[in-house]
């Protein structure tokens, strides 16, 4: 409710050259940062990404194998138990289909970090998926 | 992660996700192609980031879209159980088999049976009363559980998303146990082997009995069915069930309160039996003593019926006689038909033969012979049913050519589809079972009837289109593929018009006729449902490793590389 109020402020200062979702999902989720912010239990997740990003090749096999038994339900429960930015990553790409650019710009990243969220984002639904670290190399929250 | 030469030039996972959601750059997507086309184990990371892609997407998807969602989930399913899936098509073919019998079968054996026919329907008696052959019986009761399972299963599935799943499957198991529950009917069976087995005079048999051997006497009581083979069978006692049996002679000289199913060389009935007689046999005799409260069924060479007959007769035969009272009518193909001065029948009597019924001018009978003369098959249909044939013909084939001009890239989808034989053919034994079957369950919601009914309609319309569809497959087969919508037609017509040549005399063959309908069906609803449903399907990564078109990314973008 909150963030409709913000953005019926707002609404003005919204630039129609560029996409609307992208400018919502940028006042949302800003709006979550200010809240959490003002809890103090936000991190700036933004560098630790960068510093801790798993780069370590995954078991294919076993990868494969923790897809292949997953359904769409565990799937969702999974996503429900991811960390914000994580969850508000693989939806903006999966589910609002939308493109490098409008993420990043949602997010208030570098456009060459967006990938490095959605992977470390898939890091984590995988561990909460199995919550098995092995699979989910170096992608703990 | 080991350290051999091999494993170094992995490409990452970021990478590889990166050329997933085509971010790379031209030259470096190339690269990747080419690197996870002979590394195995890449390809494997590459298809299992793809699978992740896809199932995230449909996860989310589904949320909104719950019948294209679930739609979506089949594949994935199809692929983690393939047994599930055919364990699933099984049962909805029961369920189908079993919602034909009781759709289309019972009621026309009911009404078959208001029109005075009753009893002596051929089918009705052979195979679905179940005395003839008991194993039916069972067959039915399988059919039965399996659409049960099936209707569990489906139950599960729909309220899996609202329930837990504990809970839903505790339902179903509970259900499935009630129904087991059901108090059966609790006999004692006897079983009984020998040369010579006589049941007593003075014995009472609780429960049916099975009896083997050379010569086989029943002068008791046996309060159930008699299930006999032998040589000879004599029954002079009384039996309260059903009398069931393989014997070379077969006299019943007392009393069968149930009906008897007979295969023998000789069998004479001097006896009463209260419900129906049915005898395959050479020689067949219904004494002037016998009597039969049902109806009369024979396939004999040579038939005498001198008793009396509660209701209807039905006869297959070489020659036979009446000389009896029979109480309903007579329907009698066969060489020869005596209808002797005693005889008399009540209802009408229809006979068909190579020559007229020889009529004693004393028989009383209710309304003259209705004779037809046996014609050869080819004679039987006449120049008629051609020209509709031709005419059906024309009209599904301009159907076809509306459809392929509407829908040209769609009718290209579905024949393709339908050149992958078995997932199309699969697909559509479900479709044809199970799309009836869940549109009779969207009926028992008030807001499910016009989902039922618009779903019926496609149904139908599917199954119009079937064959159209087999006949552009059968046209590809002969000229080969084309992307030219004129061209499809064409093929589509030509195809058509072979599938009907070859189908017409087929269809002449009742059993075959009726297979290869249904193979025709099951095949061209199965390519349309693959065709949607691949339409469904949203297209987030690429399938296979080889997307070099991605467009090109300003250089910073590209993250990750060749592992060091």
């Amino acid at each position: 409710m909150e963030i409709f109020m913000k953005l019926k402020n707002k609404l003005s200062q919204y630039d129609q050259t560029r996409s609307f979702s992208a400018w919502l999902y940028k006042v949302a989720a800003n709006h979550c940062w200010d809240i959490l912010r003002r809890r103090k239990i936000r991190q700036d997740k933004e560098t630790e990404d960068v510093d801790t990003l798993p780069l370590e090749h995954p078991e294919p096999s076993q990868l494969e194998k923790l897809i292949e038994a997953r359904s769409s339900d565990e799937v969702r429960k999974a996503l429900a138990r991811l960390g914000v930015r994580a969850r508000m990553a693989l939806v903006m790409r999966y589910y609002s289909d939308m493109s490098y650019d409008e993420i990043a710009e949602a997010l208030g990243v570098r456009r060459a970090f967006v990938g490095v969220v959605l992977l470390r984002a898939r890091h984590e639904l995988r561990q909460a998926l199995e919550g098995n670290s092995v699979l989910a190399a170096g992608g703990a929250s | 992660m080991s350290g051999n030469d091999q494993q170094l030039k992995h490409v990452d996972e970021m990478t590889l996700l990166m050329y997933v959601e085509r971010q790379l750059d031209r030259a470096r997507g190339q690269e990747v192609s080419t690197h996870t086309q002979d590394c195995e184990s890449c390809r494997t990371l590459l298809r299992a980031l793809e699978r992740e892609t896809r199932l995230l997407t449909r996860a989310m998807l589904e949320e909104d879209e719950a019948l294209p969602g679930r739609l979506m989930q089949f594949q994935e399913r199809a692929r983690r159980g393939i047994q599930w899936i055919w364990g699933l098509v099984f049962g909805l073919a029961a369920s189908g088999a079993y919602a034909l019998y009781t759709g289309y079968v019972l009621p026309w054996q009911q009404q078959l049976e208001q029109a005075g026919f009753g009893g002596s329907n051929l089918l009705g008696l052979l195979v679905f009363q179940g005395a003839f052959w008991k194993g039916w019986q069972s067959m039915i009761t399988l059919l039965e559980m399996l659409a049960m399972v099936t209707l569990g299963g489906i139950l599960v599935l729909f309220f899996r998303r609202r329930m837990r799943g504990s809970s839903a499957l505790a339902l179903v198991l509970t259900g499935l146990c009630a129904v087991l529950a059901l108090p059966g009917t609790a006999s004692a069976t006897e079983f009984r082997k020998g040369d010579s087995i006589e049941v007593g005079r003075d014995e009472t048999i609780k429960g049916d009995i099975y009896l083997t051997g050379a010569r086989i006497r029943i002068e008791g009581t046996v309060d159930g069915d008699v299930i006999a083979f032998a040589q000879s069978l004599e029954v002079n006692g009384h039996v309260t069930g059903d009398l069931i049996t393989f014997a070379q002679s077969v006299h019943v000289n007392g009393q069968v309160d149930g009906n008897i199913r007979a295969f023998n060389n000789n069998f004479t009935l001097a006896g009463t039996v209260n419900k129906n007689v049915t005898v395959f046999g050479e020689t067949i005799s219904l004494t002037s003593r016998g009597k039969t409260g049902g109806s009369f069924t024979s396939f004999a060479a040579t038939l005498s019926l001198d008793g009396s007959i509660g209701g209807d007769v039905l006869l297959f035969m070489g020659h036979a006689n009446l000389a009896g009272k029979i109480g309903g009518s007579v329907r009698a193909k066969g060489e020869t038909l005596t209808i002797d001065s005693t005889a008399q029948v009540d209802g009408k009597v229809k006979y068909e033969g190579h020559q007229p019924a020889t009529v004693s001018s004393a028989a009383k009978l209710a309304s003259p012979v209705d004779f037809a003369e046996i014609k050869e098959r080819h004679d039987y249909r006449g120049s008629d049913y051609y020209i509709w044939r031709v005419i059906w013909t024309a009209a599904f084939v301009l159907f076809g050519m509306t459809l392929f001009l509407l829908i040209p890239k769609f009718a290209g989808e579905t024949i393709s589809a339908a050149e992958r034989y078995g997932a199309p053919i699969g697909l559509g034994i479900l479709v044809f079972f199970g799309v009836p079957i869940a549109a009779i369950i969207a009926c028992f919601t008030v807001v499910g009837i016009p989902l039922a009914v618009f779903v019926i309609a496609f149904w139908m319309l599917m199954l119009c289109c079937a064959e159209i569809i087999v006949g552009g497959v059968v046209g590809n087969l002969i000229f080969g593929k084309t992307a030219d919508t004129w061209g499809m037609i064409g093929r589509m017509a030509l195809g058509f018009v072979i599938v009907r040549i070859v189908y017409t005399p087929l269809a002449q063959v009742h059993v075959v006729g009726m297979l290869a309908a249904l193979g025709i069906w099951m095949w061209g609803m199965g390519a349309i449902s693959l065709a949607l449903y691949k339409r469904l399907q949203p297209v987030i990564a690429p399938n296979l490793p080889g997307a070099p078109n991605a467009p090109p990314m300003p250089p910073n973008t590209t993250v990750g590389g060749v592992m060091a």
